[in-house]
């Protein structure tokens, strides 16, 4: 057997391993033989950041450049549009240029692209299927779309990175229905904000998708994927409820991702208004797989999760600006759990992956509280039912610092709910709790027998086991209570001060009450006596990353916590937490605190990765 | 257990769960049910499944990529041409066992495996000239030295990529 003669597709897949970092190799293959070469030229081509090497193929009477060199670009390209007529000079770039099928455009050279574009005697892209540009100004978004769109009418996709201070969403929607009435098989469309500029909320208002009818095969609509939760510099593209109102009515649309921000005068009520309920297909994102929301509310969130028709979404991400009370979010979480009752509820029960993100909780006192069985639950187990759940995170930001954690009446996350997830989520893969830090250190709850006991929330051993008994898990994300640590270093606490006597008394008093087996004791607490700080016991095989939210320990505490980490997650790669966020919550490098948390996660965390960040946070 | 009858009619009995990481195979028991009759493979030596069987005993039990996973993780795994350790050790095997190996698993559909075979020769493409690649794998070039020259030249924007 000669590579040669290999299947067509098998060929195909060797060499698609060398289009990433390998062309040189790619180029030297298509110089191999006439059989090789065809293939190897077709994937040299595929993937194109530029046009420049179409413009290298027109002879030197139609270009003029600052530079000769092939390797650098030159600064500036001059193009003859007397002497390009001819079709013989277009003969090794059309070879070509038919095999361009990817296309990311920046902004050099884009005037001499305009002209090679306009000048070319048939359509120079005639195979593009993905096109990614990024346009400054309306003029250039709209002659770019028009010169590169024309003649390709197999686009599928379309990513325009623009400055919407410059774009006028009129404009957009222009470009876009232009663009929608040549290309019937146009699946996919991406408007991105530019990540270095410094405009602040920008909104998209009709018309961008007005003509529903031209939307006919589009199935991915986002607005919102490349916008970070907490860089707070990043400009917002916004959409109107009229955008919304439109995206739900896209016949095939199994993707959105938007920011819902409502004008003055723009009643919320009206958005759901004109959806006929009765045939699938017309109901409002009635064929919706994959939803991200940002909301200002868990008002207008929850208004549009009632809206939805689709009983397929498999992908949610819910993002709410401001805080959110631990009621509030048990509220959506009681939404998307299903109710046998109602049958309008099950079309959440699909769910796989699910992401929360607001700015942080906060507890409600004069909300009456949830009871499962006489007691208290957290504010996460309506969740519980979504049994095909495989990923579950919730990003807050300083929860923990800032004296805002959450506790007493409505816990977040409760001892309770580390027994239960193993059973409810039993394909869970990614679980992503690291900043949602159950309760008080006096956080009170009531067991079943009527006692009342101290949650001090999960220990590390606590963790182990709940990892050893996730079947699938391969990362976790969670806080755990390392006060435990000091046990056997009472000369330290967490000041770093050394320890009074009676301090000393009320830790010893403490450790014994949740070790005390005399007494009434929850399971958890139990199994928590048996395990903490042995190196032995329950541990994970599957487990690749392990995340952990803030808690303040010894050195040498950390030391302890490290071994039995390692020792318990053979498998993790690697212990994150969050640098940036962590120095902003404790407030600043020179604080007590600051120092002792990177002392602890010295010793925790891998020191490669752990450079990298802190110089990435010096340079921020 | 499934009983597998090769090219060169050599029988192999295999552990289901084992046998099943070729989709090939597991979509023929789905269809099939239970049966105690052999399956055969007529474009697979018995050296060649010996060692598709070695590979899959391997990875028993790891999680098998699903449709929708392929299509997201296509990206990822055009960028990498790591191979892990065990695999490495695995695939070290002359050349016309690797392109066995390679035609086997692309025949049974075992992704991983294939992966594996495919990184494994685009890693012994990488870096070399056009005449290296030729004597490595014995092709016969068929280009005058205009054409390769002109080639070069029209391409040459890709060598500093």
């Amino acid at each position: 057997m000669v590579l040669e003669r290999f299947p067509y597709d098998v060929l195909r897949h060797i060499f698609s391993f060398l289009q990433q970092h390998d062309l040189d190799s790619l180029s030297a293959l298509a110089r191999t033989s006439h059989s090789i070469h065809e293939l190897a030229i077709d994937l040299l081509w595929e993937n194109q950041r530029t046009l420049w090497p179409l413009v290298l193929l027109l002879p030197s009477s139609v270009i003029e450049r600052a530079s000769l060199a092939i390797r650098k670009l030159p600064s500036w390209v001059t193009f003859h549009t007397h002497v390009a007529s001819h079709c013989s000079t277009w003969d090794r770039t059309l070879h070509y240029s038919s095999r361009i099928r990817r296309l990311c455009l920046s902004r050099t050279h884009r005037m001499a692209y305009y002209k090679m574009l306009t000048e070319s005697p048939s359509p120079l892209l005639p195979n593009l299927a993905h096109l990614e540009v990024l346009a400054d100004t309306e003029s250039d978004l709209l002659l770019c779309l028009q010169l590169l769109v024309e003649g390709s009418q197999g686009l599928q996709s379309l990513t325009v990175k623009c400055c919407p201070r410059g774009i006028p969403a009129s404009v957009l929607g222009t470009a876009l229905g232009c663009l929608m009435a040549k290309c019937s098989t146009l699946e996919q469309v991406h408007i991105l904000s530019p990540l270095y500029s410094t405009g602040v909320t920008s909104g998209l208002h009709a018309p961008v998708f007005s003509n529903g009818q031209n939307y006919t095969f589009l199935k991915a609509v986002d607005m919102l994927s490349e916008h970070e939760p907490w860089n707070t510099h990043h400009p917002r593209l916004t959409v109107s409820a009229e955008i919304v109102r439109e995206l739900g009515r896209m016949p095939c649309l199994e993707d959105a991702g938007f920011d819902l921000v409502l004008g003055l005068d723009e009643p919320f009520e009206t958005i759901s208004q004109g959806f006929v309920s009765d045939n699938p297909y017309h109901r409002m994102f009635g064929t919706l797989k994959k939803l991200r929301l940002r909301a200002a509310t868990v008002k207008h969130t929850t208004a549009i999760l009632e809206m939805i028709g689709s009983h397929s979404i498999e992908d949610l991400t819910l993002w709410v600006d401001r805080p959110v009370s631990v009621f509030a979010f048990y509220s959506i979480a009681e939404l998307l759990s299903p109710n046998r009752t109602d049958e309008d509820r099950l079309k959440f029960i699909n769910i796989k992956n699910f992401k929360f993100i607001a700015e942080y909780f906060f507890s409600d006192p004069f909300k009456s509280v949830p009871l499962s069985q006489g007691a208290p639950v957290s504010m996460i187990s309506p969740l519980f039912a979504l049994h095909d759940l495989r990923s579950f995170k919730i990003d807050v930001t300083d929860t923990v610092a800032a004296d805002r954690a959450i506790g007493g009446r409505l816990p977040a996350l409760c001892r309770d709910d580390l027994e239960t997830i193993p059973q409810a989520w039993k394909d869970i893969e990614e679980l992503g709790l690291q900043w949602l830090r159950s309760g008080t250190e006096t956080d009170t709850r009531v067991d079943d027998d009527g006692e009342t006991w101290e949650s001090e929330g999960p220990t590390l051993a606590e963790v182990a086991l709940l990892a050893s008994r996730c079947d699938k898990i391969s990362s976790l994300g969670m806080w755990f209570n390392a006060q435990d640590w000091f046990d056997d270093d009472p000369t330290m606490d967490s000041s770093r001060e050394g320890v009074e006597a009676e301090d000393l008394g009320t830790l010893y008093e403490n450790q014994e009450r949740r070790t005390n087996t005399q007494g009434v004791l929850s399971h958890t607490a139990v199994t928590s006596a048996h395990l903490d700080h042995s190196n032995e016991g329950p541990s994970s095989s599957t487990l690749r990353e392990l995340w952990v939210g803030l808690s303040l320990v010894s050195v040498a505490a950390s030391q302890r916590v490290s071994s039995f980490a390692h020792s318990r997650f053979p498998h993790v790669a690697w212990f994150g937490w969050d640098y940036s966020r962590a120095i902003s919550a404790l407030g600043g490098w020179e604080t007590q605190e600051w120092s002792l948390v990177n002392d602890t996660f010295v010793t925790m965390y891998p020191r490669k990765r752990l450079r990298k960040q802190v110089h990435t946070s010096e340079n921020s | 257990m499934v009983h597998l009858v090769t090219s060169d009619n050599v029988e192999f009995v295999v552990d289901k769960e084992v046998v099943e990481r070729s989709v090939l195979i597991k979509n023929m028991l789905e269809d099939v049910g239970e049966t105690d009759q052999s399956i055969p493979l007529a474009n697979v030596s018995s050296a060649v499944l010996r060692k598709v069987i070695e590979y899959c005993e391997h990875h028993r039990g790891e999680p098998l990529p699903s449709a929708d996973a392929d299509q997201n993780q296509d990206e990822t795994r055009k960028r990498t041409t790591d191979i892990s350790e065990w695999d490495q050790k695995f695939i070290t095997v002359d050349q016309e066992m690797l392109f066995e190996i390679i035609l086997a698993a692309n025949y049974l559909d075992i992704k991983s495996l294939l992966d594996v075979g495919c990184k494994t020769v685009a890693n012994m493409i990488k870096g070399k000239t056009p005449d290296e690649i030729r004597r490595l794998f014995n092709i016969v070039n068929d280009f005058t030295p205009e054409e390769e020259a002109q080639i070069k030249k029209e391409n040459e924007w890709a060598e500093d990529r």
